[in-house]
């Protein structure tokens, strides 16, 4: 479904992807982590057609993103870290503006911005009355959740996507995704809450400094780090020495 | 679920382009909660709806002329020029936003759209802009044309198809010329290149409008229609619509004119959406990525570092003011949409020193170093006001949260940056222009009344309310309305300022006005920043 080969993107001097090889079947939920600036923001762009690659190949739902960005759009579902939509529609008007870009009958959209409506508790009055810059960060990162998903997409890129929401909402979303990944989705899940990665994820790849350190499931990554959680395991692979007490240091160093 | 309905690639796809339409239209026509203190923003497009009013009152002016015996090509000349600055400055100012919306990547660009769906969207989108704004200029004179020498009376259609053309045509330039530049400069030259390009632009538009009046002494007596100085002149391309169209008779040379017209925005038109749209979609693409050389500081020797932060910690001892200045230095020279939107304005302010060096020959007029002082006079303003208004309108929050009492010390930092950066340098630019042009003593001082003025000229910002710096959402029509308005607001106090100085000077009592000035200024600027000081920050 997601198939990368020697994928990098340089900006300027700086590579920030460096040469990735990578393979996702369909239905496959895939938890990518690292640290801040360690190229999954930009890889996830590239995936999504949004960034040209510097080298190497990336085929989405057997689309490549180079030659035919336009079908792997098509395809493709992303819930961008920054939340962003058009402040000034209301949730309809800009529910509405997704679904005519990918060709959705009215009626349809209709009926589909209303299940997605009842699924996030946003009821119509809320979505046709309101303009998105009036909404709460939960109900906002609702509608672009929604956006994502609206056209029914085989390939879903969640990048932040419990920013805001609270916990009976990120609860739902999290069993939508496993669900979605149970349906024969190719879900790909950026997050640094590591704990939900290490619960909904069935393999999960750190990236590091653009490359990639580790790719498994939880148990393989356990065992090659002998580490149990996941964040003792991605602080071993990307983090410095001695977290926990530098922290008490300067805690210390801070409040006297 | 699944996905129902045509997903066949093409190139314009009209279900797309009329959703982007709406999209652009409602965003264009609404306000918006800005920041998470959510400061209201107006719902209504009050700038558009001003500048309306405002044009609409120009047009009924310039539409008098018509009375002066003028023949219909004249009288269209007169109109398109007019309107061609307008719209013109309009669509340059304005189509940083709406062509490179910093907003719009992660909301748009992961949808399958084709980059020519999009930039027809924006070109229509910059249109339609257009046409209200040359619309409301031309409602009276389109009317008091019927009035023109040898007129027909279906004068108004030909004319509304005309201005329409014009309209297009100006779009279209500015869409071409943002083409080219995203073609040719990558990411990192694409910021400054776009900036001074849109000067460059604003420089052709307010001097090919100061040509008219010009060309116009140079064929005085002598038939206008004939001149071949009119073939490069787009404003005469499409005064020719309207001789063909509505006059009784008309020159066989104006067929030329019409022909270039109707070639040039075709053309134009055809260049922007048909062969430069490939290329505005991977600038789109370019300008999601990271910066790598913009970020750089230049390195300056430590003497000089030194030398500058003792100056500015003397120029500046509140803390709260230094670090104002600094971010509106840094918004000043790094930020794209600050920049595409600041910089045009220099262009316009520094063409009336350069148009002297063209009066050389005839004679300067006296009143240039007045007008030269007072148009730069309102940089300040100007750009007090482009660094109010940010797409990263959330981020002054900050000034919400920080235990600050009054916005002041906030607003004399960005005061400080914009007369230290803009004015300063652009005053020097214009001294030497000056010197070169004006030879009189005397009429070298007729330009110190407008210098004594500046002060208190820029503290206008702050004066109707709190001014934070990167507070305001963008909206369309809102820069070009304050910048138009500033402007014609300015020419007017700058005109009878200007008699003032004049009488002053022809009676020899120029030291007597501007020693009345001094002390008038020096209380008013007292009174006036005591007012900004004392007004508490609020947030409603």
């Amino acid at each position: 479904m997601i198939s990368i080969r020697q994928l990098s993107k340089r900006f300027g001097d700086q590579e920030a992807v460096r040469a990735i090889d990578l393979e996702i079947p369909a239905g496959q939920l895939v938890g990518l982590l690292g640290p801040n600036g360690a190229g999954k923001s930009t890889t996830i762009k590239m995936l999504t057609g949004m960034l040209l690659p510097s080298s190497g190949t990336a085929e989405v739902f057997g689309f490549d993103v180079v030659r035919q960005p336009l079908e792997v759009k098509r395809v493709v579902g992303y819930v961008p870290e920054s939340g962003a939509v058009f402040e000034s529609l209301t949730g309809w008007e800009y529910l509405e503006l997704v679904a005519a870009l990918y060709h959705i009958p009215d009626d349809d959209a209709h009926a589909r911005i209303l299940r997605f409506g009842q699924f996030f508790e946003l009821d119509e009055e809320t979505l046709r009355g309101k303009q998105l810059s009036a909404y709460s960060k939960g109900m906002r990162q609702k509608v672009v959740i929604t956006s994502a998903l609206l056209h029914n997409p085989q390939v879903i890129f969640f990048d932040e996507p419990l920013n805001g929401l609270d916990a009976n909402v990120a609860l739902s979303v999290k069993t939508l995704i496993t669900s979605l990944a149970r349906e024969g989705k190719t879900v790909v899940f950026c997050s640094h809450i590591l704990d939900v990665v290490e619960r909904i994820c069935q393999r999960i790849v750190i990236l590091h400094q653009g490359r990639i350190l580790a790719d498994g499931t939880l148990a393989e990554l356990q065992q090659r780090c002998g580490e149990q959680s996941l964040e003792h395991i991605f602080n071993q692979l990307t983090g410095t020495r001695n977290l926990l007490a530098r922290a008490e240091e300067f805690a210390r160093a801070l409040t006297q | 679920m699944t996905v129902t309905g045509t997903l066949q690639p093409r190139l314009i796809d009209g279900q797309q382009l009329r959703a982007l339409l709406r999209c652009y239209w409602r965003l264009s026509t609404r306000g918006k909660l800005a920041g998470a203190v959510r400061r209201r923003q107006s719902s209504k497009p009050r700038g558009l709806l001003f500048i309306a009013g405002m044009y609409m009152l120009v047009g009924l002016t310039t539409s008098l002329s018509v009375f002066a015996n003028m023949n219909v090509f004249t009288y269209a000349m007169i109109l398109h020029s007019m309107t061609f600055l307008v719209v013109g400055m309009a669509i340059t100012s304005e189509s940083g936003d709406i062509l490179f919306s910093a907003n719009e990547s992660d909301v748009l660009l992961h949808r399958p759209i084709h980059s020519r769906t999009l930039l027809l969207a924006k070109g229509l989108n910059l249109v339609g802009l257009a046409l209200f704004l040359a619309g409301s200029l031309n409602f009276f004179p389109t009317v008091f044309g019927l009035a023109a020498q040898g007129a027909q009376w279906w004068f108004p259609l030909t004319h509304i198809v005309s201005i329409a053309l014009l309209s297009v045509f100006c779009c279209a330039a500015v869409v071409c010329t943002y083409g080219l530049i995203v073609r040719f400069f990558d990411r990192d030259k694409f910021d400054n290149f776009a900036a001074w390009t849109q000067v460059a632009m604003s420089f052709l538009f307010v001097g090919g409008y100061q040509l008219l009046p010009r060309l116009m002494q140079h064929f005085n007596g002598l038939n206008l229609e004939t001149s071949p100085f009119l073939l490069p002149l787009p404003p005469a391309w499409f005064a020719a619509i309207d001789a063909i169209g509505s006059a009784q008779s008309a020159q066989h040379s104006v067929w030329w004119l019409v022909v270039i017209g109707f070639v040039a925005t075709g053309g134009l038109a055809y260049s922007a959406v048909g062969k430069l749209a490939p290329s505005y979609g991977e600038a789109l693409a370019r300008l999601g990525e990271t910066r790598q050389r913009a970020a750089k500081l230049r390195s300056q020797p430590q003497q000089t570092n030194r030398r500058r932060s003792s100056f500015f910690r003397w120029w500046m001892p509140d803390p709260i003011e230094r670090a104002s200045f600094r971010l509106a230095a840094a918004y000043m020279h790094r930020n794209r949409e600050i920049k595409l939107r600041l910089y045009p304005s220099l262009g316009s302010f520094l063409i009336f020193p350069a148009m002297g060096l063209l009066d050389r020959q005839t004679g300067a007029s006296p009143f240039i170093p007045l007008l030269t002082v007072w148009m730069l006079g309102q940089l300040p303003i100007i750009a007090m006001e482009t660094l109010r208004t940010s797409s990263q309108a959330a981020a002054a929050d900050i000034f919400a949260t920080a235990p600050i009492e009054s916005g002041a010390p906030v607003f004399l930092g960005v005061r400080k940056a914009t007369i230290f950066y803009l004015m300063v340098p652009a005053l020097c630019l214009a001294s030497g222009l000056l010197a070169l042009v004006i030879h009189s003593r005397s009429a070298l001082l007729l330009a110190l009344p407008g210098l004594v003025a500046i002060p208190v000229v820029s503290l206008l910002p702050a004066c109707a309310d709190t001014y934070l710096p990167l507070s305001r959402s963008p909206q369309v029509g809102t820069q070009s309305a304050k910048n138009t308005s500033l402007m014609l607001g300015s020419m007017l106090a700058m005109g009878i300022l200007a008699g003032i100085s004049y009488v002053a000077s022809e009676m020899n009592l120029l030291s007597i006005l501007l020693a009345v000035e001094i002390v008038i200024v020096a209380v008013v600027y007292w009174a006036l920043k005591r007012h900004i000081q004392n007004r508490p920050l609020r947030w409603e």
